[in-house]
């Protein structure tokens, strides 16, 4: 066995004990919550007690694999250059300058980004209708609250599964026929953008300092407000004592 | 960088040991990552947690931490994430374990929409809404944010003095090991999960990239859109400097034209890459600059140090904290006056919950506290069901408790309940409160059951439904 053949193996019985050692921690502690005995400083002793073996061996081995030779990854796992059209399509347009260009030619780039609006468009109505039902319920008062947080949880996915469905169902209709545009105006764009040329106007530069020190007066404003005015208190009053609920413990 | 701030905001390594928290003044200011006030060692609060129970405090509040949410944004936006988040750190640590890693990609770039439906629904809609009943709620802490169950319940849990606090464990809690522990598995596999698909307050930060002081900056008159860095980039960026970037600085190495730089002048460059300026010898500039870098960077390191010492020193010598133990079941209670609350504020009149006659309930809530408030209604109840056999005490905790009047007005405006105040915590420090001498932890909400001659009889640091707390008193009337 050569040096990439170990590492391999080693990357792989080390995600395998990952894996394992959390599967019994949650394991664990589903068995206790659903034993009825009850959480206790024994019952959680006991049923870690059962699962040691796994959770021990994970970081024996992990230890073990900053060894020299088996602490590099193999080469084969690590990440390339991705190629996204997507990200493509924007550089280029960040260098073309449309102006220059002939009628027909134009006509077609303006075409494929038009096609892509409407596709965006009809892409934000569906996640919009269903954000707003969501707030519909969120906010009729009595029913959320009345509900419980459980009962209300299971009202919100049935509410926005139909909306989730139908999101979906677009985004697998629509996907490819984006995908096709922007291909369509990489290549439209590629073919008439030389290297380097037509370089985007830089905004901003004056414009940015002015809005971080806008930002910032806001900022020390609204510290100094709250700070004078007591708002530090509630911080503090939340902050030196343990609600309990509010870290899991529950 | 990231270990530095992550012991500088968990300074107080003496909570862990006692098992409790640190509860000095540090805490009405927030650090600027996720770094969860139940921490044992957290020295100040979170941004996060801070925000959610600033919607069901006074309108102040919410002026105050989203002063601070704001500038932490507008002065380093997601370089927060990158460098000075204590859970960042934990994540970074688990990707380093050799196995294979999930590559980023169209599945991972749609997941990370899903922090922003996180902070608008668990950080603004959700608590917003209970908040409109009295009912503080901060969502995102109590179902997801798995720092605070790792380094808040877990490592409190961990400490003996704290064995009586598994009884309270339940479904909540194991909702969110399971949900930590995958959090952290994918850590291993994926990197940085939470901050990538999760965290709300990295989609918070991430708005401010744009506009951050420090951080990446891409010059696009140089750039070439040769790919290389978004290559490199592990995160989902579309651009470098975008909201997903955390400012890591790994694109700024492989950029061949040099487009990508740090915001924040020439101190993160490198000497060869310096302007020469006026001077005409090349080389000479650059031992000049070089000389510069080492002096500034060794009076930064020296500086900080200083800071982390002192620190250290300042919070771990705190005599504010709590003491190991109060009173125990069996121990006669030591005398606690009382001014008794009602919806007019206090009138004079004092109570001691000790010396009562009657068999009494003491349970110590705060109007900030969302299973204090849930509970106080079987409160209510089994005050007015045994009127005259027992006496139920409800004190509100010394900070804040100025709400509390209000409160009382609102809903228990003809309770049995006797509402206190325990001022004595002013002059003592909470070391010296009623609370504590009862045998509080820090935990809320807390019930102590007294005999009629004050002895404790049982403890409680779990709410209570009415069934349970039906049996409680059954036990305890046939127990005296």
């Amino acid at each position: 066995m050569n040096k990439k053949q170990l590492q391999r193996l080693y990357s792989i019985a080390t995600s395998i004990s990952i894996l394992v050692a959390a599967l019994c921690l949650m394991g664990a502690c589903l068995y206790i919550l659903f034993s009825g005995h009850g959480f206790s400083r024994d019952t959680v002793a006991v049923a870690f007690h059962a699962v040691s073996l796994p959770v021990y061996i994970c970081p024996v081995l992990v230890v073990l694999g900053f060894l020299p030779g088996l602490s590099a990854p193999p080469k084969s796992l690590r990440r390339g250059i991705a190629r996204q059209d997507w990200l493509i399509l924007r550089r280029l347009q960040r260098k073309a300058d449309l102006s220059h260009w002939d009628d027909a030619r134009r006509s077609a780039v303006l075409k494929e980004r038009r096609t892509r609006s409407i596709l965006r468009g009809i892409s934000l109505v569906i996640p919009v209708i269903g954000c707003a039902a969501f707030g519909g319920y969120l906010f009729s008062g009595d029913r959320f609250l009345r509900e419980d947080l459980p009962g209300a949880a299971v009202g919100c996915v049935m509410l926005l599964a139909p909306f989730l469905m139908l999101y979906l169902t677009w985004i697998l209709f629509s996907g490819p026929i984006y995908a096709e545009s922007c291909r369509r105006e990489i290549d439209l764009l590629k073919s008439s953008v030389p290297p380097g040329a037509n370089q985007p106007r830089r905004t901003g530069d004056k414009t940015m300092p002015a809005l971080r020190l806008f930002l910032l007066v806001i900022a020390v404003s609204f510290i100094a407000f709250g700070f004078f005015t007591g708002g530090f208190r509630d911080v503090l009053t939340k902050a030196v004592n343990i609600c309990t609920e509010c870290i899991g413990l529950g | 960088m990231q270990l530095y701030f992550a012991l500088l905001f968990n300074a107080n390594l003496n909570g862990f040991s006692r098992g409790t928290i640190y509860h000095g003044s540090g805490k009405q200011f927030c650090v600027p990552g996720l770094n969860c006030y139940s921490c044992p060692g957290a020295v100040a609060a979170c941004p996060l947690g801070s925000l959610q129970g600033a919607f069901s405090a006074d309108r102040s509040t919410i002026f105050y931490v989203s002063g601070i949410i704001l500038m932490y944004g507008v002065l380093l936006g997601r370089m927060i994430c990158g460098w000075l988040c204590p859970f960042g750190l934990i994540q970074d640590l688990l990707y380093r374990i050799p196995t294979p890693k999930l590559k980023k990609g169209p599945l991972t770039r749609a997941l990370s929409m899903l922090k922003y439906i996180l902070l608008a629904v668990f950080v603004f809609l959700i608590p917003i809404a209970y908040a409109m009943k009295d009912i503080p709620l901060p969502a995102f802490c109590k179902y997801i944010c798995p720092a605070g169950t790792l380094e808040g319940g877990l490592t409190l849990l961990a400490n003996e003095v704290n064995a009586g606090w598994f009884s309270m464990l339940g479904p909540i809690f194991t909702w969110k090991f399971l949900l930590t522990v995958s959090i952290l598995t994918g850590c291993v596999f994926v990197f940085r999960v939470f901050c990538r698909f999760l965290c709300p307050l990295g989609a918070l930060y991430g708005l401010f990239n744009r506009v951050s002081c420090l951080g990446i900056r891409l010059d696009e008159s140089k750039c070439t859109a040769c790919g290389r860095c978004e290559g490199v980039c592990r995160v989902d960026i579309r651009q470098v400097g975008d909201r997903e970037c955390i400012s890591c600085g790994e694109c700024v190495n492989v950029c061949p034209t040099k487009a990508i730089s740090w915001k924040g002048g020439t101190i993160f460059q490198k000497a060869n890459e310096l302007a020469v300026g006026k001077t005409k010898n090349a080389a000479q500039a650059t031992i000049q600059q070089r000389r510069f870098r080492l002096v500034t960077r060794s009076v930064a390191a020296v500086l900080m140090l200083a800071v982390l010492a002192m620190s250290l020193l300042h919070f771990n010598g705190d005599a504010d904290a709590l003491p190991s133990q109060g009173c125990e079941i069996g121990d006669l209670s030591i005398s606690c006056p009382l001014e008794i609350l009602t919806a007019r504020g206090t009138d004079g009149r004092t109570i001691d919950p000790g010396r009562t006659g009657q068999l009494t309930i003491v349970n110590f809530w705060g109007t900030w506290c969302t299973p204090c408030v849930q509970e106080l209604p079987y409160f209510d109840q089994i005050a007015r069901e045994y009127r005259g056999t027992i006496a139920v005490v409800a004190i509100h905790t010394p900070l804040a408790g100025e709400t509390a009047p209000a409160y009382i007005g609102k809903y228990y405006p003809e309770s049995d309940i006797l509402f206190a105040l325990d001022r004595s915590a002013d002059e003592a420090g909470l070391a010296g409160s009623c609370y504590t001498a009862l045998g509080g932890r820090g935990t809320y909400p807390y019930t102590v059951i007294l005999d009629e001659n004050g002895v404790i009889l049982h403890t409680v640091v779990s709410a209570l439904d009415y069934e349970g707390l039906k049996d409680l008193v059954a036990t305890c009337l046939s127990e005296s």
